[in-house]
């Protein structure tokens, strides 16, 4: 049984998704896959409590590692397995079928079952050790993406699908190339195995060729400065429920398999983590200025992302415990306040839209405060949690500039979270704004919210710190 | 029900009471006298609690939360914050009175929201006096700054607005710029979070300029002392309706602001650390430069509340000054401002306020002759200026002399001339107020009574008579704060 809850996350989404095609129906559709996230999410957080006791694998059809396919679940992957499901289940229910507005004329299940396909391959990334079927999850869940963009609202969704089509099959491609470099270079694609192979190699330049291609891959799928320019424009375009996923978690599934391959089966060490942090210190600043200037509500609040992503890969790049406990609790901290600004935002895109909420939905208003606090890090909120630890982290590694970037950027922040709050609170209402749909689409955000506050009042994610650690063998 | 709230433990009431009556009026919306009642019954009984402590044995310290080893929500109960906590709880009620009047008087629209956010406020000031540690404290600073934004806001047009940004842009962008980061590398070198007395850092090892800066970094990252160049957000926050000006910008969060800048200094560094350092000369001048130049300004305003606002610049510097000068009778005298300054300072917001609703006046120029239709405030705006000046019989009295006495004990006799350049300057821009009010013009023959309603004046003749009366019943004050070790003998 426990050898099965193993792969249960990425089984069983992709298992559904054909089921969720077969019924047909809009209402029945959406209802399991609202079940099928909410199981893969239940299968996930079953996994969290032996979190302690090292990597577990699991071999596919029974053939042994590195010949068959191995999962490996560690400290590193386990728990973000649990907030990639957690992600997809919140944004899944607020997706139902009115959301949608008949956009699909009755292919409304086709959309839930991309959407789990690419919940699928997410998870697939995460927890799979083994390099080609990166590639393959890579591959899944970008696909979906795609689809999933296409059936935006706007008129330029389709086009910024297809842009982003572009960008995300060369990123794929260099993927490809690398995980071929690797197995010229060793002769294997088992990631354990390749971790001790790859330094031995005798084609020691291919197996370089090979990390650089990979890493360049994955810094165009996680928007890494200066390859992020796709993700405004796919955050913007995207229907809402699809935008607060993806800003929930789809990006840091590809700093996860940055972090992976180049620091741990690669063991760039020191020049990998330099080049983390400069793209990362860079990337904070940029992101933020770029968001104080967006005219469009979507797009700061993905020019954000583009900043506090940073934080996570500067986090990684300090090579310490301490820094790997920061970045587990950013990555918990920043899925629940953007995810949930975006389930709160639903169909708002203009400041205009947000003008006179504190009169109209006082509750939508709240939970947008309240977020936009986590988003400012605000004491008690996760977003001060996560702020807290990587100022410490940076303090303790001795690293001045990036502790003065990160508070640059928070100044930065607060310039652009309050563009967020002064419509909400001091404007009256100009015109018919996008209102959510429904009252019961304010559950995702108050989840979200409640989860905030959950992590940044409890030890919860940065519990994930030490076992995290363990696993990149940073920690004893 | 009587058995549950006596489990709460009697440190946290401060806090979790006006948190409560600003849910409560969020949600349920009561009728305007309801509301009022209510905040001015939860505001007397919190004046009462505070005021109870300062008789008997103060409660116990109380762990609300801890969120990892070393870093915990906790309150405890010591002389400095029993000083701020009580005159802010004090002075709270005092100001629902007035606040009812004001509201009404000029018909301000939004009032339930105005209520929530001035209990919410207060809230967050009452965590500041209590906090137990540094993480405490900054989740109090930075919820005081919060809560406080929709008040300055509260007339939502284009110059609330302005103000509003220039409010919260400065005041988070000082404390999530430079003192969060200080607060970060304190806990980091010192390995702890709590307020020790004879300072945190004392065992610490840092290095004189290192010293200097993280001191710096405290001094100008809490804004809200509003020591220059990080003073612009005190006058913009003067778009706020008066009563918020009153207690809020020259109360609750300008003396969080200095109450935190005297914490930090004998708790977090000790005075003894400071001064075997030298590391708060540099500060001392800058401490005296926003003294001298803050006057200047208030000197040169006509707008009444601005003139107010510069001059609490001014007087909030007498505490930073306090600060860097180290020595215990200087350290007193920091202290005793925030007791003297605060009952002055209100009686005179509440003064231009009532001078506002009852005859639609905010330049000082157009103050001429009004004082003999306003006789009651005008001259509680004279008690309240001596005290500001530091004349007896005014408590701002034994301000001057503790700080005369600490600058001399101190050796800087230069600071003596920027007391003496002060006191000047305090009386040429606050005197001419009432002078104009009672003998620019001559004495008309028949006089109408125009003062504001008594809901105003009440409060304020209140005000002015405690700030007197401080000047005589100031010693079980000064007795209270030389427990502290660093400031007693």
């Amino acid at each position: 049984m426990s050898e099965i809850l193993l792969i249960a996350p990425v089984l069983l989404p992709l298992l559904i998704a054909p089921l969720v095609v077969m019924l047909g129906s809009q209402r029945a559709g959406w209802l399991l896959a609202v079940l099928a996230a909410l199981l893969a999410t239940l299968a996930s957080a079953a996994l969290l409590p032996a979190l302690g006791e090292g990597p577990r694998s699991y071999h596919f059809g029974n053939w042994p590692p590195p010949f068959g396919i191995e999962y490996v679940l560690d400290g590193l992957n386990t728990p973000l397995l649990l907030l990639t499901n957690a992600s997809a289940l919140l944004a899944l229910i607020a997706a139902t079928p009115a959301t949608l507005a008949g956009r699909f004329a009755g292919r409304e299940p086709v959309f839930y079952a991309l959407f789990l396909l690419c919940l699928s391959g997410l998870s697939g990334i995460l927890a799979t050790g083994d390099a080609f079927n990166v590639f393959v999850f890579l591959e899944i869940s970008s696909l979906c993406t795609y689809g999933l963009v296409a059936a935006g609202p706007r008129p330029g969704s389709a086009l910024a699908a297809f842009q982003y089509l572009i960008l995300g099959t060369l990123g794929g491609s260099f993927v490809l190339l690398g995980v071929g470099f690797w197995l010229q270079a060793t002769g294997t694609l088992n990631m354990a195995d390749l971790a001790q192979r790859l330094p031995q190699s005798e084609y020691s330049a291919v197996a370089l060729a090979g990390s650089v291609l990979l890493l360049l891959g994955f810094a165009l799928k996680s928007a890494s400065f200066p390859l992020q320019q796709w993700l405004p424009a796919v955050y913007a375009a995207a229907p809402w429920p699809v935008t607060a996923f993806l800003a929930a978690c789809a990006t840091k599934v590809a700093i996860y398999a940055m972090v992976r391959l180049a620091l741990d089966v690669a063991a760039l060490g020191e020049a990998a983590r330099w080049l983390f942090g400069l793209i990362a210190l860079v990337g904070i600043v940029w992101g933020a200025l770029a968001a104080c200037v967006q005219r469009d509500l979507r797009r700061m609040l993905a020019w954000s992302s583009v900043s506090q992503l940073g934080y996570i890969l500067f986090a990684f790049s300090l090579g310490t415990a301490a820094g790997v406990t920061a970045a587990m609790i950013q990555f918990f901290s920043h899925g629940a306040i953007k995810g949930g600004l975006f389930l709160a935002l639903g169909p708002a895109r203009h400041f205009d839209d947000l003008a006179g909420l504190r009169e109209r939905e006082p509750w939508r208003c709240a939970m947008l405060t309240l977020l936009t606090m986590g988003l400012l890090g605000v004491p008690l909120t996760a977003g001060f949690a996560a702020k807290w630890a990587l100022l410490s982290a940076a303090a303790q590694a001795g690293h001045g500039i990036g502790l003065g970037v990160v508070i640059f950027s928070s100044l930065l922040a607060v310039v652009y979270c309050l563009r967020l709050l002064e419509p909400v609170w001091l404007r009256a209402p100009e015109r018919e704004a996008p209102q959510l749909p429904r009252h019961s689409m304010l559950l995702p955000p108050a989840l979200a919210t409640l989860a905030m506050f959950a992590l940044g009042l409890t030890p919860w994610a940065a519990s994930f710190g030490r076992p995290a650690a363990q696993a990149l063998g940073w920690a004893p | 029900m009587s058995a549950l709230l006596s489990t709460i433990p009697p440190l946290l009431w401060p806090v979790l009471a006006p948190a409560l009556l600003a849910l409560l009026i969020i949600l349920a919306r009561p009728a305007p006298n309801v509301r009022e009642g209510l905040a001015l019954a939860v505001g007397l009984a919190n004046a009462a609690l505070w005021l109870s402590w300062w008789l008997g044995a103060p409660p116990p310290p109380l762990l609300l939360h801890e969120f990892q080893p070393g870093l915990s929500l906790s309150l405890s109960l010591e002389p400095l914050g029993l000083l701020f906590g009580t005159v802010a709880a004090v002075l709270w009620p005092i100001t629902t009175v007035y606040a009812a009047g004001y509201m009404r008087a000029n018909s301000e629209e939004r009032q339930n929201a105005f209520f929530a956010a001035f209990a919410a406020s207060i809230a967050g000031a009452q965590l500041i006096a209590l906090a137990g540690d540094l993480l405490t404290l900054f989740v109090g600073y930075e919820w005081l700054t919060l809560a406080t934004w929709p008040l300055v806001t509260h007339k939502r047009n284009a110059d609330a607005l302005r103000g509003g940004r220039i409010y919260l842009g400065f005041l988070l962008a000082t404390s999530l710029g430079l003192l969060l980061p200080a607060i970060v590398i304190t806990v980091t070198v010192a390995g702890s979070a709590d307020f020790v007395a004879g300072g945190l850092l004392r065992g610490s090892g840092l290095s004189a300029t290192a010293l200097t800066l993280l001191f710096a970094a405290y001094l100008f990252g809490i804004g809200k002392a509003a020591l220059m160049p990080v003073h612009r957000w005190l006058p913009a926050a003067m778009v706020a309706p008066t009563p918020v000006s009153a207690l809020l910008h020259a109360v609750a969060v300008v003396k969080a602001g200095v109450f935190v800048v005297l914490k930090i200094t004998i708790y977090v560094f000790g005075p003894e650390l400071l001064s075997r350092t030298n590391a708060a000369q540099l500060l001392l001048w800058v401490a005296s430069a926003s003294l001298v130049l803050a006057s200047v300004q208030a000197w040169r305003a006509d707008h009444l509340k601005q003139r107010l606002a510069y001059s609490t610049i001014s007087q909030l510097a007498y505490v930073s000054l306090a600060a860097c000068l180290l020595v215990p009778g200087a350290l007193l005298g920091g202290a005793l401002q925030i007791l003297a300054h605060a009952f002055g300072k209100i009686t005179l917001f509440f003064c231009a306020g009532a001078i506002y609703t009852a005859a639609h006046k905010q330049q000082v120029s157009q103050l001429d002759g009004l004082g003999w239709a306003m006789p009651f405030t005008f001259g509680a705006f004279a008690v309240a200026s001596l005290s500001i000046i530091g004349l007896p019989p005014g408590a701002g009295a034994w301000v001057k002399w503790y700080l005369a006495l600490g600058s001399v004990d101190a050796g800087q006799w230069a600071v003596l001339g920027v007391l003496a350049a002060s006191t000047m300057l305090n009386i040429a821009y606050l005197l001419p107020i009432p002078l104009r009010g009672f003998f620019a013009v001559p004495r008309p023959a028949s006089v109408t009574r125009a003062e504001a309603p008594w809901a105003l004046l009440a409060p304020l003749l209140l005000t002015a008579a405690l700030s007197v009366a401080w000047f005589f019943a100031v010693g079980p004050v000064i007795d209270r704060l030389l427990l502290i070790e660093g400031v007693g003998p």
